[in-house]
C-alpha cells in the first residue's frame, strides 16, 4: 500500500509545532530552577532577607512558566501513540523504557516538590525548604536526561535488534542505549542551553528594572548570579555543541553533510562554508565563503579524516537500499516459512540495511517491484532540507557565540559592581531576551529536521511511522492545538508581563516594613 | 501578597474589550495561516489510491513478489 | 532471572497498581475540580478547595503520566491501539489535562472576577471530562474495540468517536463519575474548612449510593448481557508478542474467568463493601475514614475490572484474533525485566517522599488562613 503523504505531512507538522511549542517553556524551567536553588542557598548561608525575596519573586515567574511546560508536555507523551502508532509499535520496546523511567525518576521528583516550594515556606525550616528547591531542580534536569536518551537513540539506534516474530526492534543492550555518546553530549548541550536561557531571562528582566530605577538591590544581585551562571553555561553549550557535532559526524554523516551543504567529498581537511546560498536542485552552494581546514578539524578532530559529501552518501544509500531489498524479500519469505534456511541466511546478512528498503515504500507500494529509477529516487530522499539546516545551524552558533560575549561582559561588570552604570549595556541585555529561545528552537530544527527522512536513523523512515488515521482527524487536532495553544500563550504572556511590571516592589513581598505593599487589586 | 477581589471586571472595560478583539484576531489569523498552509502545500500532495481495484492489485503484486524473490 | 510468563503477569499487576494509584491520588483532585463551583459558593470557599489540592495535584498527576509511560514501555501494542484508535477521545482528554495545570496555577493570579469565573468553569470541565472518558474507555474494553493487524503488525481502526458511546460504556462512565465524585467530596470533607464538611459529606453520600446502583447494574449487565472473549488456541506465556498467533472466539460471558479464579470475586465484594463503609463513615462524620473507604472503592473497582478482563487487555470486536492479551501484547523479556527493576527501585522512594510531603501539609485548609495571607496561589 502506498503511504498517504498528506497524512504524513500533517502529522509531521503537528508534531513539529507541538514539540517546538513545548520547548518554549522547558528550557526556562531547566535553567531558572537552578538559579532559584542558587539564590536560596545564598539566603540560607547568609541569612539576608533580600535573597529570600529574590527566590520568591523569580519563583512566582517560574510557576507561571512551569504550568505551561507541564501542560504542553502531556501532549508529547500522548502524541507518540495518537499520531505515530506504528512508530510506537516498531520501536516502543526500546523507546518506551527511557520515557517510563523519566516518569518514575524525574517527573515524580519535580512534581511532588514543586508544591512544597510554593506552599512550604511557612511549614519548613530554611534548610528543609532549600533541599526542596534543590530536588525540584534535580527533577527537572533528570527529566531532560531521560528524554534525551530516548532522542539520542532515535539519532543513533544502538543496542537493539529487529525481531522477525514480533515485527519490531527489541533491546539487545540497554547499557548501549544508556551510554550512547550521542545521548550524553546532547543532554549536557541541551540543559546548558536551558541554563543560558534561564540566565538571560533573569538578566534581561533585571536590566529592565535597573533602567527604570526599580528594585535596584534585587536586580543587581539577580544579574550577578545570572551573569556567572550564564557565562559558565554559555561556554558549556558551545563546547558540548562541538561534541554533538563530532558524534553526528560519526553516526549521521548525511545530517552533517547537509548542515554544511557539503555536496562533494572534499579532500581532508575539509573547508568550512561560513556563508553561502545552498541550492538543493542544483546541488551546489552559490556565493560560498569558505574557510579552509576548519570543518575537517572540527568534524574529524584530525588533519586526515575525510567527511563524505552528499553526493557520495546518496550513492552509498543506493547500495544500502539494494542490500535492504534482499533482506526485505527474505523477511517476507521467512514469514511464510520459518525454516527457510536460505532466506534466514540472506536476512541475517543484510538486515542492517532493512530500514533502507523501507525507504522504497515511499516511492512504490511494493519494494520487490522497484525499478532502478525508484531506487535512485529513494536514495535521493535521504537528503534533508539543506538550505534550512545550513542557515539554522549558523544562526544558532552565531547566537551561541554572542551569548558568551554578553555574559562575559556581564560577569566583568558584575565583578566590578558596575552593572547599573552603562545604559547601553542594560538596553542590550533587555533586547537580547528572545535570542536564547530562537537559538534553542533552531537547535531542535537542526536535530530533528536534519534526521529526515528517518524517524529512527537508518531503521524506520518517518513516513512509515504514522498511525492509520485519516487526514481529517489530524487536521482537526492540528486546528485544535493552534487555537488552544495560542490562547494559552497569550494568557501566559499576559500573566508574565503583569507580574514583571508589578515587580517585587508592587507585589508586597516586603513584609518587614521596608517597602509598603500597594495592596491594589488589578 | 494581598490580591482582593472586586466586583468590577477589567475585562468589561473598553481596554478589556480591546484585549478580547486582539485575542480573537490573533486566533483567526493563525487559523487562516494554517489553512492556507494546508491548501497550498499539503493538500496537493499525492494521495494514496485506496480504491478497491488498487488495493487488490497491490495485494496481488505483493503475492507475486514473494514468489518472484525465489533464488 | 524471572521467566517471561511471570514477568508478563507482574506487569499486568503493575499496570493495575499504576491505574489504582492514579485513581486514588489524582481521582480526588479531578473530583475537587469538578465540584469547585458546586461545593464552593464564593471566592473564599473556592480558594479553600483549591488550596487543598494545589500543593499536591502535580505529583498526583504523575501517576497518570507514569501510567502512560509504563503502558508505552511494557504494553506498546495497547499504547498504539488505544491512543490512535480512540483519537478524538484522546484529544478531548488531552485538552482537559492541559487545562488543569493552567487552571490551578493561573486562577488566583489575578483578582478580576471574570478571570476567576472563567477558570472555575474551565476547571469544572477539566475535572469532569476525564472522569467520564476513563469510565467510557473501560466500558469499551469489555465490548471490544474495532481494530485489526496486518502482517506488518500495522493496526487499522474502523470505529468513530460516537461509536464509543454504547449504553454499557456510558453506564461505565457513570460508575466512574460517581466513584470519583464520592472520592473528591470525601477528600474535601476532611481537608477543607469545617464549614464545608457537611455539604461535602452530603455530596459524597449521594455519590456513594449512585456508585452502588451503577456498579451493581453494570455488574449484572456484564454477567448476563455482554459477550465474553475466550482464547481457544493453546495459551503460552513464553511466546513472542505477536497477537496474530492465537485464535480467539466470542462466546459466553466475561465472568467465566472469574469462575476459574474465585478469589477474583473478592475485588467486587470489596468495592461494594467499601462504598457502604464510605456512606456509613460520612454519616458518622468520620471524614478521614470515609476518605480511606472511598480510596478502597477506587482500588477494588479497578481490580474487579482487570480481573474480569483477564487475560485480555484490549479485545478486538472486528477481528477477535487481533485482540491484545497479556501473553502477546507485551514488550520483550529484557525490557520487562529492566522496567521491573526500575520500578522496584523508584516506586518505594516515590511513595516515601510523597508521604513526607503530605505529612508536611497536614491539617485542614481553613477560611481564616485563606483570608489572612496568600494571594496569588
Amino acid at each position: 500500500m502506498m503511504i498517504d503523504q498528506e497524512l504524513v505531512t500533517l502529522s509531521r507538522l503537528q508534531f513539529a509545532l507541538t514539540a517546538l511549542y513545548h520547548f518554549l517553556f522547558v528550557p526556562l524551567t531547566l535553567g531558572l530552577s537552578w538559579l532559584l536553588a542558587i539564590m536560596e542557598a545564598v539566603y540560607v548561608m547568609s541569612g539576608r532577607e533580600i535573597w529570600k525575596r529574590m527566590t520568591q519573586f523569580w519563583g512566582l515567574l517560574f510557576g507561571i512558566n512551569f504550568a505551561m511546560g507541564v501542560a504542553t508536555g502531556v501532549t508529547m507523551e500522548f502524541q507518540f501513540g495518537t499520531n505515530w502508532a506504528y512508530y510506537a509499535h516498531y520501536v516502543g520496546d526500546v523507546f518506551g523504557t527511557p520515557l517510563a523511567i523519566e516518569g518514575a525518576m524525574a517527573f515524580f521528583l519535580e512534581a511532588t516538590f514543586i508544591g512544597l516550594f510554593f506552599f512550604g515556606w511557612d511549614r519548613l525550616g530554611r534548610v528543609a525548604h532549600l533541599i526542596v528547591t534543590f530536588l525540584l531542580a534535580l527533577g527537572t534536569n533528570l527529566s531532560a536526561l531521560w528524554i534525551l536518551i530516548a532522542n539520542g537513540w532515535m539519532q543513533n539506534p544502538v543496542g537493539a535488534e529487529f525481531n522477525l516474530d514480533t515485527m519490531r526492534m527489541e533491546v539487545s543492550s540497554f547499557s548501549a542505549v544508556l551510554f550512547n555518546p550521542v545521548a550524553q553530549s546532547k543532554f549536557v548541550h541541551t540543559v546548558s542551553a536551558g541554563y543560558v536561557l534561564g540566565s538571560m531571562f533573569v538578566l534581561s528582566i533585571s536590566a529592565w528594572y535597573l533602567l527604570r530605577g526599580r528594585n535596584i538591590d534585587l536586580a543587581k544581585r539577580s544579574m550577578t548570579v545570572a551573569a556567572s551562571f550564564g557565562l559558565a553555561s554559555a561556554l558549556s553549550v558551545v563546547v558540548l555543541g562541538d561534541e554533538s557535532g563530532y558524534t553526528v559526524s560519526e553516526n549521521q554523516k548525511m545530517k552533517l553533510a547537509a548542515i554544511e551543504a557539503m555536496w562533494e567529498t572534499e579532500p581532508a581537511p575539509a573547508p568550512f562554508t561560513a556563508f553561502g546560498f545552498p541550492d538543493l536542485a542544483e546541488r551546489k552552494t552559490h556565493f560560498a565563503v569558505r574557510i579552509p581546514w576548519v570543518m575537517g578539524i572540527i568534524g574529524t578532530r584530525s588533519l586526515d579524516g575525510v567527511l563524505p559529501g552528499i553526493n557520495e552518501l546518496v550513492e552509498e544509500a543506493e547500495q544500502r537500499i539494494e542490500k535492504g531489498r534482499v533482506a526485505y524479500a527474505a523477511m517476507l519469505k521467512l514469514r511464510e516459512n520459518r525454516d527457510d534456511a536460505a532466506a534466514r541466511a540472506a536476512f541475517d546478512a543484510n538486515k542492517a540495511d532493512l530500514g533502507y528498503a523501507l525507504l522504497l515504500r515511499n516511492v512504490v507500494a511494493d519494494p520487490a517491484l522497484a525499478s532502478h529509477a525508484d531506487v535512485q529516487k529513494a536514495a535521493v530522499s535521504t537528503i534533508p532540507n539543506v538550505p534550512v539546516l545550513f542557515w539554522s545551524f549558523r544562526l544558532m552558533v552565531g547566537c551561541g557565540l554572542y551569548f558568551i560575549a554578553l555574559f562575559a561582559y556581564s560577569f566583568w561588570l558584575a565583578s566590578r559592581r558596575e552593572l547599573d552604570t552603562k545604559r547601553w549595556y542594560l538596553k542590550l541585555a533587555l533586547w537580547s531576551l528572545p535570542l536564547p529561545w530562537l537559538a534553542a528552537e533552531l537547535g531542535w530544527i537542526v536535530a530533528e529536521y536534519g534526521r529526515q527522512p528517518w524517524a529512527i536513523e537508518g531503521v524506520l523512515p518517518t513516513a512509515l511511522g504514522v498511525s492509520s488515521i485519516t487526514s481529517a482527524q489530524v487536521l482537526f487536532s492540528l486546528c485544535g492545538f493552534v487555537i488552544f495553544y495560542t490562547s494559552l500563550a497569550v494568557i501566559d504572556a499576559t500573566l508574565m508581563l503583569k507580574y514583571v511590571r508589578r515587580g517585587p516592589d508592587g507585589l508586597g513581598l516586603w513584609r518587614d516594613g521596608q517597602v509598603p505593599a500597594t495592596g491594589a487589586a488589578t | 501578597m494581598r490580591v482582593a477581589v472586586s466586583k468590577h471586571s477589567w475585562f468589561r472595560t473598553p481596554a478589556g474589550r480591546l484585549y478580547y478583539r486582539h485575542f480573537g484576531t490573533l486566533l483567526a489569523a493563525k487559523l487562516a495561516l494554517l489553512l492556507i498552509l494546508y491548501f497550498v502545500f499539503i493538500a496537493p500532495q499525492p494521495r494514496a489510491d485506496t480504491s478497491p481495484a488498487a488495493v487488490f492489485s497491490a495485494l496481488v503484486a505483493q503475492d507475486g513478489a514473494v514468489r518472484k524473490a525465489d533464488p | 532471572m524471572i521467566d517471561y510468563t511471570t514477568l508478563r503477569v507482574i506487569w499486568w499487576l503493575l499496570l493495575g497498581v499504576l491505574l489504582i494509584g492514579f485513581a486514588i491520588m489524582d481521582g480526588f483532585d479531578f473530583g475537587i475540580a469538578a465540584l469547585l463551583r458546586v461545593l464552593g459558593r464564593d471566592d473564599d470557599e473556592r480558594r479553600v478547595l483549591l488550596e487543598t489540592v494545589e500543593p499536591v495535584w502535580e505529583g498526583n498527576q504523575v501517576w497518570f503520566i507514569l501510567g502512560g509511560g509504563a503502558v508505552f514501555a511494557a504494553w506498546p501494542y495497547v499504547y498504539a491501539v488505544a491512543f490512535s484508535g480512540l483519537y478524538i477521545a484522546m484529544f478531548l482528554l488531552l485538552v482537559a489535562l492541559i487545562v488543569r495545570p493552567v487552571g490551578f496555577s493561573y486562577r488566583n493570579k489575578l483578582a478580576d472576577p471574570r478571570w476567576r469565573s472563567a477558570w472555575d468553569w474551565a476547571l469544572t470541565f477539566a475535572g469532569f471530562v476525564p472522569m467520564l472518558l476513563f469510565g467510557v474507555a473501560v466500558g469499551n474494553l469489555f465490548l471490544g474495540l474495532p481494530f485489526r493487524f496486518d502482517a506488518d503488525m500495522r493496526m487499522t481502526y474502523t470505529g468513530g468517536f460516537f461509536d464509543l458511546l454504547h449504553p454499557f460504556a456510558v453506564l461505565s462512565g457513570l460508575v466512574s463519575i460517581a466513584m470519583l465524585t464520592m472520592h473528591g467530596a470525601s477528600y474535601a470533607a476532611f481537608k477543607a474548612d469545617e464549614s464545608l464538611a457537611a455539604r461535602a459529606g452530603n455530596i459524597a453520600r449521594f455519590a456513594a449510593l449512585a456508585f452502588l446502583a451503577f456498579y451493581l447494574i453494570a455488574g449484572a449487565w456484564l454477567a448476563f448481557g455482554i459477550a465474553g472473549f475466550v482464547i481457544t488456541s493453546p495459551v503460552t506465556g513464553e511466546g513472542p508478542s505477536n497477537p496474530l498467533l492465537k485464535h480467539v472466539v466470542v462466546q459466553g460471558h466475561w465472568f467465566a474467568s472469574l469462575s476459574a479464579h474465585p478469589a477474583f470475586w473478592l475485588a467486587s465484594a470489596l468495592a461494594v463493601g467499601a462504598a457502604i463503609a464510605n456512606f456509613a463513615f460520612m454519616s458518622a462524620r468520620r471524614h478521614f475514614a470515609a476518605f480511606l473507604a472511598s480510596a478502597l472503592v477506587c482500588a477494588a473497582t479497578i481490580l474487579s475490572a482487570g480481573f474480569a478482563l483477564f487475560p485480555f487487555l484490549l479485545p478486538s470486536s472486528l477481528d477477535p484474533n487481533s485482540s491484545l492479551t497479556i501473553w502477546d501484547a507485551s514488550s520483550s523479556k529484557t525490557t520487562l525485566g529492566l522496567m521491573f527493576i526500575a520500578v522496584l527501585i523508584f516506586m518505594p522512594l516515590v511513595i516515601g517522599y510523597t508521604a513526607w510531603v503530605y505529612s508536611v501539609l497536614r491539617g485542614r485548609v481553613t477560611l481564616e488562613h485563606i483570608r489572612s495571607s496568600h494571594g496569588g496561589y
